[in-house]
């Protein structure tokens, strides 16, 4: 990967953004689309001169994705063979770079959203897009390029060729902005120090609290990180007039492992459904078929995420629960409140090891801290009275920013002058971190 | 309540980043000619740097008057070299540790949080350096307590000294008079305690490098000018590379997790390894 721009950069938030924004809010809405597909270029060439390569595979497989949409449209005696096609050369591409060689930068993105445009076709859900400049400005959106949100073509195209823009979209958007910065400097950036700090400890010396510590605070250090991008994403889409969807509905507050997945990553479940799951059969079958159907979906997503078997064990560690609700355990959860809380969060913090670590043996040695019940017995004399006096605030404050009720009075106040005055102490404490150094690259961009 | 106008965040941000960028610019500007630490970044991240305790540091040391360096008298005689005895370490048991004090950084304090002897002291923080070892109050165990306070406080029979690798980037001499000022210090306040100067652990290959003046011949070179110090007197080298390094002198992958710091399973063996380096006095 070449030096990305991420959002949290402060050459972005200083140099690139307020820039570009400015001659984008100047030039004449005819021009506008053009300056954007420039901005676009900067940013994505920006983030892989040091591997020009890249930018001419993703330039092929643009434009194997645009003529097999042209040629569904055109040939309707081959479509199937030319939909196929398409869709192995852009999986095999992805499967190959993800395994074989170093991943190229968005590329998990931008071949679900080509795969996504051709399938779309071929079902005649959206017209062919006639237009090549319009198509490559579609495709590379600079604020959704790099990591996502996966919106269909047919919404991101639309308003590519027509959206309102009004100036107040510029403060609703900082709004937005900050808030995801917020999340993602203040938040996961500090909290993921603890779990560096675990690591670098060693699991066999952690106590079983710090271990479940562990857990937790890898957990809220990846929502903060991808919930705080998705933020940033959605405030500079609507800067520029753009609406991009939510990516996260407060995922820890669910009641099952089913509906943890239709609240986080959203639009990446989204896409899974609708082209994998459902083309499947979805659960419109019998009891074996429908087994099936979620244990590819999410053998898949887990190698979606990564190239390394603790990410499939992950996939179907996560596949196993939603399996076992969709047959035995919903009605259960839907009866017991406490207990399907508590359950979810068990079972999700048990997943982020998975997750987290690669090394088989590391997870079965992190496995066995865990459970070591004896530990507890002797909690107050424990490592974990040290991390709860470092960081019990800063988690305390994490568990509480995953609920939905810090948004409410968000959503209430923010546009008051406390509230405006709020968010401006906010940037400046972000970017008095990100200048001392506490920058961490986002977690999703290895995916 | 009332709401804002739409425009009232942005003007905010504006004439704020306005007025840091100005105030920036006026910084760089002033210590041009002193400095080109600064040249690098965004003109309104330089105020939030200079809170930064080592950015103070450097910046002082770039501020102060160099002094001039005296050539050492000719003399006609031919001075023959101290005769530096030999040490012979003796391996000892928890007692020799109740009069101890450790003093270091980051890698101290994993000592003390993973593996502290029982009975001895630590005045140990996460980023101590020699040229804020004698300010800093250490805010562990030890409690509320700068460095000479403690050294005048009680007497104690040996001190560990295990500080340098923070410090890399700054100009040697500057680091090596600090470092031999610190010695100093301890010698005059504490003259009949036993002074450990301690190599710095070196880091793994693939950490050496990162920044530019962390690898590991500078802390090789380091160490070797702090052990010449030693008089095996009053001052004695040990050095733990020779448990934890591989035969190019980096520190071993499996040591370590971020290429820096030990495990805490490899803290209780270093723990083990100063137990073999007693120095018993007649």
């Amino acid at each position: 990967m070449g030096d990305v721009m991420a959002f949290s950069d402060l050459n972005f938030i200083f140099l690139f953004l307020p820039i570009f924004t400015l001659i984008y809010v100047c030039v004449k809405p005819a021009f506008k689309n053009f300056f954007l597909l420039l901005g676009n270029i900067v940013f994505y060439v920006y983030g892989v001169i040091h591997q020009p390569w890249q930018i001419l595979l993703f330039l092929i497989l643009l434009l194997v994705s645009y003529l097999s949409s042209h040629g569904i449209q055109r040939f309707h005696r081959y479509k199937k063979i030319i939909l196929i096609g398409d869709i192995l050369i852009l999986f095999e591409s992805l499967a190959y770079y993800k395994y074989f060689n170093t991943l190229p930068l968005a590329m998990s993105f931008y071949v679900f959203q080509m795969v996504a445009y051709v399938v779309d076709v071929y079902r005649g859900e959206i017209p062919v897009d006639e237009n090549f400049g319009r198509y490559v400005l579609t495709m590379t959106l600079f604020f959704k390029f790099i990591s996502g949100p996966l919106v269909s073509h047919k919404q991101m195209s639309k308003q590519v060729r027509h959206r309102h823009y009004y100036f107040s979209y510029i403060d609703l958007g900082l709004r937005e902005f900050i808030l995801g910065l917020s999340l993602k400097v203040l938040i996961a950036n500090r909290v993921g120090r603890v779990w560096t700090k675990i690591t670098n400890t060693g699991f066999e010396s952690i106590s079983s609290p710090v271990a479940w510590l562990g857990l937790l605070v890898f957990g809220l250090q990846l929502y903060f990180d991808f919930y705080g991008y998705s933020l940033m994403a959605k405030g500079v889409a609507k800067m520029l007039g753009f609406y991009l969807p939510d990516n996260f509905n407060h995922p820890y507050i669910s009641r099952s492992v089913s509906e943890f997945y239709r609240r986080w990553h959203m639009t990446l479940g989204q896409w899974f459904k609708k082209y994998i799951y459902f083309p499947m059969g979805g659960n419109r079958c019998s009891k074996k078929r429908l087994v099936l159907n979620l244990a590819v979906v999410w053998a898949f997503t887990g190698i979606w995420h990564g190239s390394s078997f603790n990410y499939v064990l992950w996939g179907l560690f996560i596949g196993l629960f939603v399996i076992l609700e969709k047959l035995y355990l919903h009605s259960f959860l839907e009866k017991h409140r406490i207990f399907s809380h508590v359950y979810v969060i068990v079972i999700i913090l048990i997943s982020w090891l998975f997750f987290a670590v690669s090394d088989m043996s590391k997870v079965v040695i992190y496995f066995q801290q865990l459970f070591s019940l004896s530990d507890w017995l002797a909690f107050t004399s424990l490592d974990i009275m040290r991390y709860l006096k470092d960081y019990g605030l800063l988690i305390l404050a994490g568990i509480i920013l995953a609920t939905p009720l810090p948004y409410k009075i968000w959503d209430q106040y923010q546009r008051t002058l406390v509230g405006t005055l709020v968010i401006f102490a906010l940037f400046w404490f972000c970017v008095y971190y990100l200048s001392l150094g506490f920058n961490d690259p986002f977690m999703y961009f290895g995916f | 309540m009332r709401r804002s106008s739409h425009y009232l965040l942005l003007i905010l941000l504006i004439g704020s980043s306005l007025l840091l960028s100005l105030v920036g610019l006026g910084i760089r500007l002033s210590l041009q000619d002193k400095t080109d630490m600064f040249n690098d970044q965004l003109l309104l991240t330089i105020p939030f740097s200079l809170t930064r305790e080592d950015i103070q540091t450097k910046l002082s040391y770039a501020l102060a008057p160099q002094e001039e360096v005296k050539e050492p008298p000719v003399s006609e005689e031919v001075e023959e070299e101290p005769v530096v005895e030999e040490v012979t370490f003796e391996t000892v048991g928890d007692d020799y540790f109740q009069d101890a004090l450790f003093i270091g950084d980051s890698r101290t304090t994993g000592l003390e949080e993973y593996a502290a002897i029982p009975g001895a002291e630590y005045f140990a923080q996460e980023g101590m350096t020699v040229f804020n070892a004698l300010t800093q109050i250490d805010g562990t165990t030890i409690g509320n307590v700068d460095l000479p306070t403690l050294l005048t406080s009680r007497q104690f029979g040996k001190i560990y000294v295990m500080l340098g690798i923070n410090e890399l980037g700054y100009p040697f001499n500057s680091l090596m008079n600090q470092y031999t000022c610190l010695i100093d210090t301890l010698k005059k306040a504490q003259p009949d305690s036993i002074i450990y100067i301690c190599g710095n652990l070196n880091i793994t290959a693939s950490k050496s490098g990162q920044p530019a003046w962390l690898n590991m011949e500078t802390v090789r070179h380091f160490n070797d000018e702090t052990k010449a110090l030693c008089d095996n007197q009053q001052t004695f080298y040990i050095d733990i590379n020779e448990k934890f390094c591989n035969e190019q002198g980096y520190l071993r992958d499996e040591v370590t997790g971020d290429g820096v710091h030990p495990y805490a399973s490899y803290y209780v063996e270093w723990k083990d390894w100063y137990y073999t380096k007693g120095i018993i006095k007649d």
